[in-house]
């Protein structure tokens, strides 16, 4: 436990609601308003675990923020998850390929999404 | 059903933005088309999916007519049908009639009135035909609409018989009794209370006809527009328009084409009563009166022709970003207490650009490339509908290193009306800096070019460039 878990979302409702049910798990939360956000964080707070991302944000969106996640060294092998209402295949492939591990779509259950992030750390 | 990520991040960037609408070509935007595109410059924003209307630069003449008789002639140099200008001054049938009347206007005269004559136009022969009339099918809605227009004006008294409209609005035969009478006064302002489309109690007949002709008129149009979208007559583009939004009634500014106002008051006249109803989009009314341009016409100059250019689909101008925009980036900056910098590599080394600057990052896509470019000039992409322009930063800065890696994002900024791209190998993360930790002073050589480099960011032990967008703007419409 104590996970170090980053959330990025542009809507703020989705961040809190994720981050509430992964404190609830006893995981430490940081949250990040888009890809830009996000990639501060990964460099200004403690080191981060895991990444729940969702894909339609401002400035810098979720599939660039993960192939750019992946080309930093220190989180080239970061456990990625994505969270996002848009669940076409094509998007999931792109996900998958850019280096997603795992896909969800919303509106997702909350014990499904701590079931899939237990079983993201449990990879590791 | 597998999509590449170079797929899926190029059709996102091809999808409009909601809340588009039709604008023109910026000043940046006009230099970098007439620096590096020229001639081809319609044909290059095709290729890259943007389609641009070429205004007319001077009011052509109207085609030659069959006979001398089919041909109306204006008495005196100005032209102002009775009750024009009554109407409201935004109303789309006011622009449909006055883009009318000037085309008439503009027609040849074989007799001018004297001068100081009542403003109405007088047809020689019982048969009008306006100019390039003729040219539209016969059997079109708009060519019955327009004789039936021409021919309310014929029916219509000279203008001073007309009483004005407004509080004292009435029938003429009730202009006798009209005046002081309550009953009257209060049946007026009753009518004059409902809504704007609807003709006023006061109009005389033939006004209210060339209301009705005007409103059926742009009906007609709209219909003829549909038609036209499916391949009838083939002189007009079809114009893809969004729905826009009802926007409050407002003065039209002159920068804005007749075009977008008219949508302007088609998405307010949705609002109108229910007997009214609504208008397909893309009015080309205005486009009815206007005949197509003489074979001898002097061709417009390279320059000019660039100059009148308009996108067919523009982009929502973010109000903050273009009041950032226009201001200069250093000073801005300058003024912060604290900075946010976008940080990214060329190369093993970092450089950062403020995040004001930046629009977004996006996943590199291959761009049109431009003939006889420089080399740091990568090409032109469609993003959301605006031209954008790429540059490859590190040609830019002369930087000699190895690629770290192939994959490349795009840093997507807007400086003075001009979007652009520069192209970067990835994005590091974004620093949060204090004023003191920039120095803007840049005495020592960096071994880059330090032209484009506006100050040095102090990050823990090292240095790191900040690139100035503005210089970078000037370097690729001025070299």
């Amino acid at each position: 436990m104590n996970e170090h878990i980053l959330i990025v979302d542009d809507s703020r409702t989705v961040r809190n609601l994720v981050a509430f049910i992964m404190k609830k798990e006893g995981y430490k939360v940081t949250m990040a308003e888009d890809g830009l956000d996000g990639l501060e964080k990964l460099f200004s707070a403690d080191k981060i675990d895991l990444i729940i991302s969702d894909v339609n944000m401002p400035r810098m969106d979720g599939f660039t923020f993960i192939k750019n996640v992946r080309e930093q060294e220190a989180y080239k092998d970061v456990p990625i998850m994505v969270l996002s209402t848009e669940g076409r295949p094509s998007d999931i492939s792109t996900g998958m390929q850019l280096g997603a591990n795992l896909y969800m779509v919303k509106p997702a259950q909350p014990e499904k999404m701590v079931k899939n992030i237990k079983m993201l750390f449990g990879e590791k | 059903m597998n999509k590449s990520p170079e797929e899926y991040f190029r059709e996102q960037s091809l999808v409009p933005s909601p809340t588009e609408k039709s604008g023109s070509f910026s000043e940046a935007e006009l230099a970098f088309m007439r620096k590096y595109m020229g001639l081809d410059a319609t044909e290059m924003l095709h290729r890259i999916g943007i389609e641009t209307l070429q205004e007319e630069a001077a009011p052509s003449p109207p085609a030659p007519l069959k006979t001398e008789e089919e041909t109306f002639t204006p008495k005196s140099g100005k032209i102002v049908p009775p009750g024009l200008e009554q109407l409201a001054p935004t109303t789309e049938a006011r622009q449909v009639m006055t883009k009318f009347v000037e085309s008439l206007q503009s027609s040849p005269s074989p007799q001018t009135g004297p001068a100081g004559e009542e403003d109405v136009f007088v047809p020689k022969s019982g048969k009008i035909v306006p100019p390039g009339l003729e040219q539209l099918a016969p059997t079109t809605e708009a060519r019955q609409v327009m004789t039936k227009f021409v021919e309310a004006l014929q029916a219509s008294p000279a203008p001073s018989s007309l009483p004005p409209i407004g509080e004292e609005a009435a029938e003429p035969e009730l202009q006798a009794e009209r005046p002081g009478t309550p009953p009257e006064r209060e049946k007026d302002a009753q009518l004059q209370s409902e809504a704007a489309e609807e003709t006023e109690p006061g109009l005389s007949k033939a006004a209210q006809a060339l209301v009705e002709a005007a409103s059926a008129l742009t009906e007609a149009a709209s219909a003829w527009a549909g038609a036209a979208e499916k391949g009838a007559p083939p002189r007009l583009p079809a114009e893809e328009i969004p729905p826009a939004p009802p926007v409050a009634p407002e003065p039209a500014p002159p920068s804005i084409p007749p075009a977008e106002r008219i949508r302007k008051e088609e998405a307010k006249a949705a609002e109108a009563p229910p007997e009214k109803p609504a208008p397909a989009p893309a009015p080309v009314s205005p486009r009815l009166a206007a005949p197509p341009p003489p074979a001898s016409a002097p061709l417009p100059s390279e320059a000019d022709r660039i100059s009148s250019l308009r996108p067919l689909t523009g982009q929502e101008e973010d109000l903050h970003a273009e009041m950032s925009e226009d201001r200069d980036l250093e000073s801005i900056m300058r003024a912060e207490a604290e900075l946010q910098m976008v940080g990214f590599y060329l190369g093993a080394q970092e450089f950062t650009v403020p995040i004001i600057a930046v629009q977004e990052v996006i996943r590199y896509q291959e761009p049109a490339k431009l003939p006889a470019s420089p080399e740091f000039v990568a090409g032109v992409i469609n993003l959301r509908g605006k031209m954008t322009p790429l540059v490859y930063l590190r040609d830019m800065l002369e930087i000699r290193q190895e690629r770290k890696t192939d994959d490349r994002f795009i840093i997507v900024c807007r400086r003075r009306g001009l979007q652009f791209g520069l192209i970067i190998e990835r994005v590091h993360t974004m620093y949060r800096v204090p004023q003191k930790d920039i120095d803007w002073g840049i005495e020592a050589h960096l071994g880059i070019n330090v032209d484009l480099i506006s100050g040095l960011l102090k990050l823990d032990d090292s240095l790191v460039a900040i690139v100035s967008v503005d210089r970078v703007v000037d370097y690729v419409l001025e070299k």
